[in-house]
């Protein structure tokens, strides 16, 4: 009897840890900050009223951010999808040399610094553009570069499917007399739609938060809530209407979220999919090969040449080209200290965000995967909110809540922190569905061999996990790296990171400090781009969501 | 009448169909027989337009169709696995078709009941196409394949993934359809049984060219060649020196018809031995199995070699028991 109590009790001891580890983390860091939001909006004068909301709907200017927000929501999700829809077909149904690559590179826009983005558009489209054309502070150069941001997610997302999806349905509708464009619309496009809903809904949540971008192309033309959050609180002072904002977006997340679930619930159509091996094909005849190429060459074109024009132009030196503004990163400018510096702290940052990242998410994606039932399932949706939540509302809940009871706001620790809490989401995303794939025939396997449970996680599912625990590591590094909503807030001014330090160099004017950020941002690219091409090789086919 | 001529297909280093010529006349039912790989497929997609042939042309009635798009060729195809749309249902699956045509609403309506009717599925219009048995969603297939009336209907292996007995009496039933509807079919499998009995001519389609062609008789009674009397399944295979009809060969000496002479291969059809008290060989029996009408026995001869044959009159040899055979003269074919 006592042989069979004790892993029972170790279970439950198991089981409580992976339970108490990430609550407590997301509770201290999540929940109670975004209280403390909800509380600043509320109690403003002394005691409870609406009085910043009522400023918030009386203000023309924060009505039109809100209003501003949705539209281009809206309309950069369309034009995503749009314009990425042609590539999500040709992954999805050919073959040809160098694809494995190709589909890396193009994530690689997806998980560039905002910054960076901002900044390569702003060489591309600014005024010293090779374009000619100066569309910065209009509307175009937010929406491009939110496509530019976006693509991989409809390539992927709606690719994925696609790529599963048995292509006799559609042979089927020719067979019946359907044209090609029928044959799409009838069969293809409602088979695809729960993939389309998904990268769209993904798409809206980016670019509904969208900061970084809008802060740079933007100006002071255009600004999303997000941004009028940072203005408010670093600009004006006026905390209790950030408050306001903040609670305002994080109910319009909720909602589109809820109403995503409910949609994807109804639409679960079920069909045979296949593997991806019998559907990819080379292309055949010179209708087809063009179609690849062409749309290979504007993938390569529309997401290339804004890096390599960033690239150019932190070459630029005068008339000509030279390393000047590299070599300028070891002298204090404008950052206050060293540009240099700032790659030193965003490493060890990022570092430390992995670490946190990975031991918090994977326990809750162990709790996830091997604890069915209702507090896992209410576990998963708590995980996501961070992710939805953006960055500012973290970074900005940080500010107001942790100054008790520790005083945590100048901890150098809270930086990464809050970068974990935007990479624990995509962590649990990639660990959950290979931990579910571990079959338990395996375990029992181990199990009747002798093992006891811990040594049969260790020896079976440990290995299996490993890769997507790299891969995991790796997004989680990458975003680190990149985060500047959050960090915006609580980066103290003496310890930059790569981002805030770019974002500095760009608000004050000469073409030194110019230089001097396009090539910050050059190696913050490089950087990025090196740690997704290495998950790359870690991929376990396409297993897990990002 | 659609007329293919030399068609060829290839992927890569791979020729999956090499100059194949194909006929098929108006009403007739035509089976292309042949093993896995051997083209079987890739034919049927070119000539669905879904596949463009490296080389060869397609044309019906005479007039070409090789710049037709697969949507205007008037053939009705059913897939393998049936390729059932699963965002539609039975009815709407049916439709597709009709509407594709431009039909009004009512007429579709009507169309779908009397095809659905057709196939045994009447009243099954609201059903979703997730909840069908393999049986019901083959009917469904056919029903939309047939639906728009094609001018030729095409089958790929439609009833491969059945289970024995309802293979058996699907085929029966759309032999009875194409027949009393006067079809165009082109039908695809690898069963010659399927072929055997369903088609007005066979095609033996091997590595992409057409092996043999004749009526289900021909074929089974004269197999042109070594390959096709092994894909039929017929393995008593030897070589013989033939004298005046008499045949000497690893197997015995044995009379054939016909006025061949000198050194030749040839086969015995396993249906043409009986047993007797006297004949050209002796052997012992050393395997026996039950197939419903008749026992497949396997009897090694004196000299070693193993004879396979199917025995339908009593008193079938039991295992082990020595045997004298004979054999039929009709059923020995020279295959060279």
């Amino acid at each position: 009897m006592i042989e069979r109590q004790q892993p029972n009790r170790g279970r439950r001891v198991g089981r409580l840890t992976l339970i108490a580890v990430p609550l407590v983390f997301l509770g201290y860091f999540f929940v109670y900050p975004v209280a403390g939001i909800l509380g600043i909006s509320l109690f403003s004068d002394g005691g409870f009223s609406f009085s910043a909301f009522s400023e918030v709907a009386s203000k023309a200017s924060l009505r039109g951010a809100i209003w501003f927000t949705i539209w281009q929501a809206v309309a950069s999700t369309l034009l995503t999808l749009v314009v990425a829809m042609p590539a999500a077909y040709v992954f999805a149904r050919f073959s040809f040399p160098g694809k494995s690559f190709f589909r890396a590179a193009i994530t690689v826009p997806f998980v560039l610094p905002t910054v960076v983005v901002g900044v390569a558009y702003l060489a591309l489209l600014g005024p010293n553009g090779p374009l000619g054309v100066d569309l910065r502070q209009t509307i175009w150069a937010i929406l491009i570069a939110h496509v530019f941001y976006n693509y991989a997610v409809v390539v992927r997302t709606v690719g994925g499917l696609w790529a599963h999806l048995d292509p006799r349905l559609e042979e089927a509708a020719r067979m019946l007399g359907a044209g090609r464009w029928r044959t799409f619309r009838e069969v293809s496009l409602p088979l695809l739609l729960p993939a389309i809903g998904a990268a769209a809904s993904i798409v809206f949540l980016f670019t509904f938060t969208s900061f970084g971008v809008v802060l740079i192309l933007g100006g002071f033309s255009y600004s999303t809530i997000e941004v009028e959050i940072w203005r408010q609180t670093t600009a004006f002072l006026n905390l209790p209407v950030a408050g306001a904002l903040a609670v305002l977006q994080l109910v319009g997340i909720s909602a589109i979220l809820v109403a995503y679930s409910r949609y994807q619930e109804r639409r679960a159509v079920e069909q045979q999919l296949r593997p991806v091996i019998e559907v990819a094909r080379p292309p055949r005849g010179r209708r087809e090969s063009g179609l690849v190429w062409g749309v290979l060459g504007f993938t390569g074109l529309f997401l290339g040449a804004p890096l390599a024009v960033l690239v150019g132009r932190s070459l630029r030196v005068g008339d000509g080209y030279g390393f000047d503004a590299y070599r300028s990163l070891g002298e204090a400018s404008a950052t206050l200290v060293p540009p240099v510096e700032a790659i030193g702290n965003s490493a060890l940052f990022a570092t430390a965000a992995m670490a946190i990242a990975l031991i918090v998410g994977t326990m809750a994606a162990a709790l996830i995967a091997y604890y069915r039932g209702a507090v896992s399932r209410w576990f998963d949706v708590l995980l996501m909110l961070p992710l939805g939540t953006s960055a500012v509302t973290i970074g900005f809940g940080f500010l107001v809540a942790l100054d008790a009871p520790i005083d945590l706001r100048t901890a150098p620790i809270l930086v990464p922190i809050a970068h974990a809490l935007v990479a624990i989401p995509f962590v649990v995303r990639t660990e959950v569905p290979v931990m579910q794939s571990v079959r338990n025939r395996l375990r029992e396997a181990g199990a009747v061999l002798g093992a006891p449970p811990m040594r049969v996680w260790r020896e079976i599912d440990l290995p299996l996990i490993f890769r997507a625990m790299l891969v995991g590591a790796g997004f989680a590094f990458a975003i680190s790296l990149g985060e500047f909503g959050a960090t915006s807030f609580i980066a103290r001014p003496d310890a930059p990171t790569l981002p805030i330090a770019i974002y500095r160099l760009l608000s004050r004017a000469g073409a030194a400090n110019f230089g001097q950020a396009m090539a910050l941002s050059t190696l913050l690219m490089g950087l990025t781009a090196a740690s997704i091409l290495a998950i790359e090789r870690f991929r376990i086919g396409e297993m897990g969501e990002f | 009448m659609l007329e293919a001529t030399n068609l060829t297909v290839t992927f890569g280093e791979k020729t999956a169909l090499d100059g194949l010529d194909l006929t098929v006349a108006d009403g007739e039912v035509l089976a292309v027989l042949g093993p896995s790989g051997s083209g079987k497929t890739t034919l049927l997609r070119v000539i669905a337009g879904l596949q463009v042939p490296g080389s060869g042309s397609l044309s019906w009635d005479g007039q070409t169709l090789d710049q037709v798009a697969a949507h205007q060729r008037g053939f009705g195809l059913m897939f393998q696995d049936y390729a059932l749309f699963p965002h539609r249902t039975v009815g709407g699956n049916v439709a597709f078709g009709l509407r594709m045509a431009g039909m009004s609403d009512d007429r579709i309506a009507e169309r779908v009941a009397e095809v659905l009717d057709w196939v045994g599925l009447p009243g099954y219009q609201d059903r979703s196409v997730g909840n069908l048995s393999g049986g019901e969603q083959q009917r469904v297939a056919l029903a939309r394949a047939l639906a728009p009336a094609p001018r030729m209907l095409m089958l790929d292996e439609p009833v491969g993934s059945l289970d024995r007995g309802l293979r058996e009496r699907l085929v029966g039933e759309l032999r009875h359809l194409f027949v009393e509807r006067g079809l165009t079919t082109l039908y695809v499998t690898h069963d010659q049984e399927e072929a055997f009995g369903l088609a007005d001519r066979i095609v033996i389609l091997r590595n992409g060219s057409v092996a043999q062609e004749g009526t289900p008789e021909q074929v089974w009674r004269n197999p042109a060649g070594e390959w096709v009397a092994r894909f039929l399944g017929f393995d008593n295979i030897a070589d013989a020196k033939i004298v005046a009809g008499v045949a000497e060969s690893s197997f015995g000496k044995f009379g054939i018809n016909g006025d061949v002479t000198g050194s030749h291969r040839l086969v015995i059809r396993p249906d043409g031995f009986t047993v007797s008290t006297a004949g050209p060989i002796q052997g012992t029996v050393v395997a026996r199995s039950f197939r419903g009408g008749h026992y497949r026995l396997q009897v090694a001869t004196r000299a070693g070699i193993l004879l396979e044959m199917e025995i339908d009159e009593p008193p079938v040899p039991v295992m082990g028991e020595t045997v004298t055979l004979n054999i039929d003269p009709d059923a020995v074919v020279v295959l060279d």
